[in-house]
């Protein structure tokens, strides 16, 4: 007979800079392992709740396995104060999920996991080196460069080879684009996005700018951030589904830098695929196989 | 300057004495029968109070921090603003198998009677966005001379669940996936496995059901009251549905206003343009017009 857990949803105001930040804990009934802050991709809405009640479902999941979760809106959305300007830049952000360690740290609870989907996954890569009880990572649909929301192809185009550009430039596709407004309004985008990131790799060439990716087209920071994960033996799950953007370009970067510390990180990276698309949790199947996928591996893990 | 200082135990609260707003965040009752809720207040007395029943699924989502600027600015303008989570949704307990109009109109209700015992106002409105204006009604119903506003609201909620249905098809064919196999129609898809999974969010035959032969008109009852119906869409002229409603209700001895903010919301799909809602003008707009209508009704002279 399965033994029914009643848990509890405790509502919290935390200090993020000068903000004051809305976050759900779901302490443990039986803890016996570290917290989890789960860092969410979402825009819009109250992150505490996302699609379908993915974090609630994921929160109380991962409570009923003996871990503490905390929920939380970034500032500027859902409950939180603050305004959002952009989401071009991850820093912010970041400070958010560092301030929601912090509160957790206020509450006695000094080991930590960070579950960034996403978008999230960009703040755990930013905010992993200032938790010092980061016991594990798990990175959900991480992309492997920096964009800001509605730039993803657009930057795309702009950090490919001048030469691989021009290419794309003189198909009959692309010059039949220039009669459109909308694209030639991308096309536009694109020009600027490169001439932005040429200045940034002129500007700073000895010690290229943290976010602009490399030639495998990884940004630098995630490569740092991951690094130094594996140098402190910070477990790391990866998990895609297989028709995501985001996993194609995973799969190009394990060719480079990013494959080569996975290799180092050994047994405690791991890379786990589900089949479909973890983009938007657009799926109700796929985000309870993502729930399950978590709560397996943290507990094979910790 | 913005403090949150130990509360209750159980409460969150947070205090803008710039604004002269406060909001504390609890839970109504324990484990699945649990209900959280909102309560915007200003600093002093409210002159007022207004229950904030939000839509579902995507649309709650996508007007999440609109109705969170709302109560805010309600509060600032000393209207007291419960807002909350229906049960078996958000943050609230319970399974989203049991969600029916019936059980989201009994929680407006519930939280009716929380802002009334919270903060001793005697004038309640309620306010409700899409599907939350038929919640909303069952709230209003109970209270007939309570004044009611309504973003673009659903007006035949089963309608609005096979238009959803029919979104979610569209947009498999244009990304060219497969339309997933079997049923052509909600009807179909909730009888044969009594739940849909419309664009990643549970759709349970029991909320379509008890959504049959119920309208917004009729939900709300005859008593004349005053309402504001805001048209949220690409038209400039309120559509012939809502202008139809309008005149019966006049015609009933209501006292209505109405609001055409033309722009095209994504209630079910996020577009890639994002922008914070406090820098949207027509955040602004809708905000305003709202907050100064509720506000004049419960605080000030009514015709």
């Amino acid at each position: 007979m399965t033994k029914q857990i009643t848990l509890e949803h405790r509502p919290v105001f935390f200090p993020a800079g000068d903000n004051q930040v809305f976050g759900i804990f779901t302490p443990a009934p039986e803890p016996k392992g570290p917290a989890v802050v789960i860092l969410s991709g979402g825009l819009h809405g109250t992150s505490t709740v996302g699609r379908n009640r993915l974090f609630l479902r994921m929160a109380e999941r991962l409570a009923a396995a003996g871990y503490h979760a905390l929920r939380f809106d970034y500032h500027g959305i859902g409950e939180s104060t603050g305004l959002a300007a952009s989401f071009g830049s991850d820093a912010p952000f970041a400070r958010d999920a560092v301030a929601a360690v912090r509160w957790l740290e206020s509450q006695g609870i000094d080991e930590t996991v960070l579950l960034g989907k996403c978008f999230g996954s960009r703040l755990a890569w930013a905010a992993a080196r200032e938790v010092e009880g980061l016991r594990a990572m798990v990175v959900v649909d991480s992309p492997m460069r920096h964009f800001g929301k509605g730039e993803r192809q657009i930057t795309k185009h702009a950090n490919a080879g001048l030469i691989d550009l021009a290419r794309r430039t003189l198909r009959l596709h692309t010059l039949r684009g220039f009669l459109d407004p909308r694209r030639r309004a991308s096309y536009a985008l694109i020009v600027r996005a490169k001439v932005r990131a040429l200045r940034s790799r002129l500007a700073s060439s000895s010690a290229t700018a943290p976010d602009a990716p490399g030639m495998d087209g990884v940004s630098r920071s995630l490569i740092t951030s991951f690094e130094n994960l594996v140098d402190r033996h910070v477990p790391v799950l990866f998990l895609y589904g297989t028709d995501d953007r985001a996993y194609g370009e995973f799969q190009q970067a394990r060719s480079g830098r990013l494959g080569q510390l996975i290799e180092r990180g050994g047994s405690r990276v791991e890379v786990r695929t589900i089949a479909g698309t973890v983009t938007g949790f657009a799926y109700v199947d796929i985000q309870d196989t993502v729930i399950s996928n978590i709560d397996d591996w943290l507990r094979s893990t910790l | 300057m913005q403090s949150s200082p130990p509360a209750a135990s159980g409460v969150a609260l947070r205090i803008d004495r710039e604004r002269g707003i406060q909001v504390s965040v609890e839970f109504l009752a324990a484990g699945p029968d649990r209900m959280i809720g909102f309560l915007h207040t200003p600093l002093e007395p409210p002159r007022g109070g207004v229950v904030l029943c939000s839509s579902l699924h995507a649309e709650m989502m996508g007007n999440y921090r609109k109705e969170v600027l709302l109560a805010e600015r309600l509060a600032e303008r000393g209207i007291a603003v419960q807002r909350f989570h229906y049960r078996g949704t958000g943050n609230s307990g319970g399974l989203d198998s049991d969600v029916t109009l019936d059980t989201m109109q009994d929680d407006v209700r519930t939280w009716c009677q929380n802002l009334i015992a919270k903060t001793s106002v005697s004038d309640v409105g309620f306010f409700g966005v899409r599907f939350g204006a038929l919640a909303a009604a069952g709230g209003a119903a109970a209270a007939p001379d309570a004044p009611v506003a309504f973003w673009q609201p659903v007006l035949d909620p089963q309608l609005y669940f096979r238009e959803i249905f029919r979104s979610q098809r569209m947009r498999e064919l244009k990304s060219g996936k497969a339309p997933t196999p079997g049923a052509t129609s909600l009807d179909e898809k909730l009888t044969s496995a009594g739940i849909a999974d419309v664009l990643g969010y549970s759709i349970h035959e029991t909320l379509y059901k008890s959504t049959t032969d119920r309208l917004l008109g009729e939900e709300l009852g005859s008593a004349p009251r005053s309402g504001l119906i805001v048209q949220i869409s690409r038209a400039a002229e309120l559509s012939s549905d809502l202008a139809a409603l309008v005149a019966g209700w006049n015609d009933a001895g209501w006292h209505t206003s109405t609001h055409v903010e033309v722009h095209e919301p994504a209630w079910w799909f996020v577009g890639e343009d994002w922008k914070a809602e406090e820098l949207r003008e027509e955040t602004t707009a809708l905000v305003e017009t709202t907050a100064r209508w509720l506000a004049d009704q419960l605080a000030g002279d009514r015709p």
